[in-house]
C-alpha cells in the first residue's frame, strides 16, 4: 500500500480549476518531485493534500484512509502525520516568538506534556538541524536566510511526521546555501524515514532530490515518470521544452541560446480545448486540437499524456 | 573578418576603485570592471554582494542610504559622479538604461503600458505625441508582443510576468541606450520565459550594439549569455575572465565553490549516490575580517589569508584577474610586479 494515494482530485478557487483531475502515489521512503512553471497547481495540490485548502473532488488516501473527508478530531492524528516546509521562511515564522516557542508550539498544540519533555525534544531538533547553541531564545529575525530555513525544517519535523510537503524549500536562498539545505534535507529523510512530496520549479534541484517526477501544466499532470526514465526518455513536448530551457547546458564556447518554448501560459480561467498545451506545442496536429490526452503508460511505470508519445 | 575592434581599448564603461556604503556598513569594497560597445559583461553573485548598489550606483539612483564613498565611474567621456543632476536626468533612460527584476513593481500600475513607452520617450525627444505613440507600438512589436496596436491601451495587470517584462524591456530601449543595465531581469519569470527574455535582450543588445551589464546570481546564465564574467563576493570582486575561461578553469575557490554546489542537470547527481559538494558558513562571515573576505568559508585558507586581503590580479593571462594568491597559477607573482 503506498504511503499516500491521490485519485481525481480537484480543488477550485471560484470558477478556477487549479488542480483539475490529479492522480498520484507516494510510497514510503520515496521522494516524489512536483514540477511546473507558476501557475500550474503544484503549490495548491500540495496544500489541498495537506487539508490547507479545501478539495472540490477526489480522494486522498494516506495510510489508507481517506483525509480529505475526516473533520475536527479524527483529523487531528494525521495532521501530524502530514507536515509543510515553506518557501519563504521569514514570511512562514512568527516575528514576535522566539525559536523556541516557535518549535515547541506543534508540541504543545499535539498534546506533548510536561515543558521539560517538550525543551528536551525542542533542543534535540534545533541541534539537529544545524542551529546554533542559544538560539532558541533568539527571534527569526535574527537569523539569516539559510538558519531560518532550518528553523523552518526543524518545525515542520519536531512532531515526527511521515510525508513532508517541501513547497520551493530552496528558491529563496543563495546558491551556497542552498546545497547546505538539500543535504540536510537528504540527511533528515534518512534519519526520520521520510517521504517528500517536494514542490519545485527548478529542475537542476528536481534531479538531485527527487526519485519520481510528476510534471504538471495548468492543474494537469502531464507526465509521471521514475528518475532515471525521465530525464533519459522525457516523453510529453512540455517536458522536453523545460529541459531545453534549463540554462547552462551548452559546453564552454557554445553556448545553448535557443528559447525552447514560445508563448506564454493561456489564461488558466479558460483553457485550450483538446491538449491544454497544443497552442505552445511544435508536435500540434488537428487532434490534439479537439481530443484531451489522458495520462497513459508508455514505458514502464512512465505515464504521459500526449497523442503522439512512443515507446 | 574584420581587422579592427573598434572600442576595443576605449571601454563605454570604466568603474575604477568604486566604494558604496550604506551608513556603516560597506557594502562595495574597491571594485574596477569595464564594459566595451556591445559587450554583454555579468556581475555574479549572491545576496548581498554588492552588484545591485554597483548597478545602481552607474545610474546614480542608490536610495538616500547609500552614497558612492569613492572611486570613479566614466562613461564614454562622463564622469557619471560629477555630472550636474539635470545631465544625469537627460542621461537615464536615454544613453544609459536599466531594467528591474520584478515588472509589476516597476510598472505604474494605474497607467496604460502605452502612456509609459511614450513618456519615456518624450521625455528625451521633443516629438508630438503621435510620433511618439507610433514609436511604442514600433518598440512593442520589436519586443513581440502580439498586436502591438491593440495591447497598447492594456493596462499592466492585464499582462503575464513574461510580457510585463518585455514592456519593460520595450521602454528601456525606447531612447536606443549605448549601455544597458539589466539586474536579475529574469528571476521572476519561470524558465521558458526567461529564455524567451534573454534572447530578446541579446538581440537587441546586437542591433542597437548596446553594451549590456547582465546582473545575476545564475551561472547557467552567464555560461549562456555573457561575454565576460565578473565573480562578486562581499562587495569585492574575487575573479573576472571571459566566460570561456572562467567555465573551464575557474581559479577563485569561491567562484569552483558555486559552481560546484549549484546542482545542475548535467551533472548526473542523486541524493542516493552522494552528496552535494557545500561552501560551508554564511557571507556574514566577511563583516569584521581583515584579510581575505572569503577566507572564513574557504577550505584552503592559510594564515596569511586571514591577514592581507589580496587584489584581483592578472592570473595566466591579461584578461584573467584573480583575487587568491593560494589557488594563482606559477606566474601569478610575476605578472602582478
Amino acid at each position: 500500500m503506498p504511503l499516500l494515494a491521490v485519485e481525481s482530485l480537484e480543488t477550485r478557487y471560484g470558477p478556477l480549476r487549479a488542480v483539475d483531475g490529479v492522480s498520484l502515489r507516494i510510497e514510503a521512503g520515496e521522494t516524489l518531485a512536483l514540477v511546473g512553471e507558476s501557475g500550474c497547481g503544484k503549490s495548491t495540490l500540495g496544500k489541498t493534500i495537506l487539508r490547507l485548502v479545501p478539495h472540490s473532488g477526489g480522494t486522498v488516501r494516506f495510510g489508507g484512509v481517506d483525509v480529505a473527508r475526516l473533520r475536527g478530531r479524527t483529523l487531528k492524528p494525521f495532521r501530524r502525520r502530514m507536515q509543510m516546509v515553506f518557501q519563504d521562511p521569514s514570511a512562514s515564522l512568527n516575528p514576535r516568538q522566539t525559536v523556541g516557542t516557535i518549535l515547541s508550539a506543534p508540541l504543545r498544540v499535539h498534546g506533548v506534556h510536561g515543558r521539560i519533555e517538550r525543551r528536551r525534544q525542542v533542543e534535540a531538533m534545533a541541534d539537529r538541524v544545524g542551529l546554533p547553541v542559544g538560539g532558541l531564545v533568539r527571534y527569526p529575525h535574527e537569523f539569516s536566510g539559510g538558519q531560518r530555513q532550518r528553523i523552518g525544517i526543524a518545525r515542520a519535523l519536531i512532531l515526527r511526521p511521515e510525508l513532508v510537503v517541501c513547497d520551493e524549500p530552496v528558491s529563496a536562498l543563495d546558491v551556497s546555501i542552498q546545497a547546505q539545505i538539500l543535504n540536510l534535507l537528504v540527511d533528515l529523510k534518512s534519519d526520520y524515514n521520510l517521504s517528500y512530496l517536494f514542490i519545485s520549479h527548478d529542475l537542476g534541484v528536481v534531479r538531485y532530490i527527487a526519485d519520481r517526477i510528476a510534471v504538471m501544466y495548468l492543474g494537469r499532470i502531464v507526465e509521471n515518470a521514475p528518475h532515471h526514465s525521465l530525464w533519459s526518455r522525457p516523453l510529453h513536448p512540455y517536458t522536453q521544452g523545460l529541459i531545453r530551457a534549463v540554462p547552462g547546458q551548452g559546453s564552454p564556447g557554445r553556448p545553448n541560446r535557443v528559447a525552447p518554448i514560445a508563448g506564454d501560459m493561456p489564461n488558466p480561467l479558460d483553457p485550450p480545448d483538446g491538449c491544454r498545451f497544443h497552442p505552445r506545442c511544435a508536435l500540434a496536429a488537428d487532434i490534439c486540437r479537439v481530443n484531451d490526452p489522458p495520462l497513459r503508460a508508455v514505458l514502464p511505470g512512465h505515464d504521459v499524456a500526449c497523442h503522439f508519445a512512443s515507446a | 573578418m574584420p581587422l579592427e575592434f573598434p572600442g576595443r581599448e576605449d571601454p563605454l564603461l570604466d568603474v575604477r576603485d568604486l566604494f558604496i556604503s550604506f551608513g556603516d556598513n560597506a557594502a562595495v569594497r574597491g571594485l574596477d570592471f569595464t564594459i566595451r560597445r556591445g559587450e554583454t559583461l555579468a556581475l555574479v553573485g549572491e545576496s548581498g554582494c554588492g552588484k545591485s548598489a554597483t548597478a545602481l550606483s552607474l545610474l546614480r539612483l542608490l536610495p538616500p542610504a547609500g552614497r558612492v564613498a569613492g572611486g570613479s565611474i566614466r562613461f564614454e567621456d562622463r564622469d557619471i559622479l560629477r555630472l550636474p543632476e539635470n545631465e544625469m536626468r537627460r542621461l537615464r533612460g536615454g544613453a544609459i538604461s536599466m531594467v528591474f527584476q520584478e515588472p509589476m513593481t516597476s510598472l505604474n500600475p494605474v497607467l496604460p503600458i502605452g502612456r509609459q513607452i511614450t513618456e519615456a520617450i518624450r521625455s528625451h525627444e521633443r516629438v508630438s505625441a503621435r510620433a511618439a505613440r507610433a514609436r511604442a507600438i514600433e518598440l512593442l512589436n520589436l519586443v513581440r508582443i502580439p498586436e502591438a496596436h491593440r495591447r497598447i491601451d492594456d493596462y499592466p495587470h492585464t499582462l503575464s510576468g513574461g510580457m510585463r517584462q518585455r514592456v519593460m524591456i520595450a521602454m528601456a530601449v525606447a531612447c536606443r541606450p549605448r549601455l544597458l543595465i539589466a539586474d536579475e531581469p529574469t528571476t521572476a519569470l519561470d524558465v521558458t520565459i526567461q529564455a524567451q527574455v534573454l534572447e530578446l535582450l541579446d538581440r537587441l543588445r546586437q542591433d542597437l550594439s548596446m553594451g549590456l551589464l547582465l546582473i545575476t546570481h545564475d551561472l547557467g546564465l552567464v555560461a549562456d549569455w555573457a561575454d565576460r564574467v565578473v565573480v562578486m563576493y562581499a562587495g569585492r570582486k574575487c575573479e573576472e575572465a571571459p566566460v570561456e575561461t572562467l567555465l573551464r578553469a575557474p581559479l577563485h575557490p569561491y567562484t569552483s565553490g558555486l559552481m560546484a554546489c549549484s546542482p545542475k542537470l548535467a551533472s548526473g547527481l542523486h541524493f542516493r549516490q552522494g552528496r552535494l559538494p557545500e561552501i560551508g558558513g554564511s557571507v556574514a562571515s566577511a563583516a569584521d575580517v581583515a584579510g581575505c573576505l572569503f577566507a572564513p568559508r574557504c577550505a584552503s585558507a592559510r594564515d596569511a589569508c586571514h591577514a592581507v586581503r589580496p587584489d584581483a590580479k592578472p592570473a595566466g593571462s591579461r584578461d584573467h584577474l584573480l583575487a587568491c594568491p593560494v589557488h594563482a597559477p606559477a606566474d601569478y607573482a610575476i605578472a602582478c610586479c
